[in-house]
């Protein structure tokens, strides 16, 4: 990710150019209140991601890997989570939440919105 | 060979001598307290839980019980106690709350667990009135349990029957 190919959208949203094209940067570590291991995004990851007919840069600290899950409702037990569709269970036995892309998205909108 | 059971009638009537409830007590810092056996899922000890995005301070998490995903909630937070360290002994109870969107576990951090004890629902004395609605929603009654009195909780107030209220600590806004 090349700092230079970053511009900002009047000081709220980020975009960054992608193939010919300008995707809105998600931040997720604000959306969600986590501490990332770095602020810049050219020293992160930027996941381009696809829902909806629209692409979105998730920016993250780390890519795991891939792999296929079963999906499990979080909402069973405890309820509804903007930004998050359901949970997994890792081969570790912990817990690993699934993002919900639309939602991710509006939430981003609405920030830059504000 | 046949047994005669014999009848047995005391002052109060049928009804009383059948209000017998098996409470599973615990401890948190110096107060021990109660929960009805039936609502208890398991017990078993802390492991690292998974962080909720947006969740009240008193959700810690998220734990895989049995496949399930389970909000574990510090119930010391949620009665408004003093934090303690969590140390080897420091265990989850699951409950359940049954309500009209179908049953929810949740899983409760307590210092320790206790006994389980028969309490005679006669003996449930109600909760003091603390002024403001505060934090007595949730507390059914007390009970004297082997010289201590025994603060039994109301599952259900507690946590609520519908799937967000774990999220809001009850009575207060969203």
């Amino acid at each position: 990710m090349n700092p230079e190919h970053v511009n900002r959208l009047g000081g709220r949203g980020e975009l960054f150019a992608f193939r010919g094209q300008y995707l809105p940067v998600i931040r997720l570590h604000e959306i969600f209140g986590v501490e990332p291991r770095t602020r810049e995004l050219h020293r992160g990851l930027v996941v381009v991601v696809e829902g909806e007919g629209r692409r979105v840069g998730l920016f993250v600290d780390d890519l795991l890997g891939q792999q296929q899950v079963v999906i499990k409702s979080l909402e069973t037990n405890y309820g509804h989570v903007e930004g998050v569709s359901g949970a997994t269970i890792l081969g570790d036995g912990s817990v690993a939440l699934i993002l919900d892309l639309p939602g991710l998205i509006r939430i981003t909108s609405l920030r830059a919105a504000a | 060979m046949t047994t005669a059971r014999p009848e047995t009638t005391s002052p109060s009537g049928d009804a009383a001598a059948s209000a017998r409830k098996q409470v599973l007590t615990f401890v948190l810092g110096e107060e021990t307290y109660g929960v009805d056996i039936l609502r208890v899922q398991e017990i078993r000890g802390w492991s690292a839980v998974t962080k909720i995005p947006q969740s009240p301070p008193h959700v810690l998490g998220v734990l895989n019980l049995r496949g399930s995903i389970v909000p574990i909630v510090d119930l010391r937070m949620r009665l408004a106690l003093e934090r303690a360290e969590y140390t080897s002994i420091t265990v989850i109870i699951v409950l359940s709350v049954v309500s009209g969107s179908g049953r929810r576990d949740f899983g409760v951090v307590v210092d320790g667990v206790s006994d389980v004890v028969d309490v005679n629902e006669a003996d449930v004395r109600p909760p003091p009135e603390l002024g403001a609605k505060a934090a007595t929603d949730f507390i059914r009654g007390l009970v004297p349990i082997a010289e201590r009195m025994v603060v039994l909780l109301d599952i259900d107030q507690l946590i609520g029957g519908d799937a967000a209220s774990v999220r809001v600590p009850h009575g207060e806004a969203a």
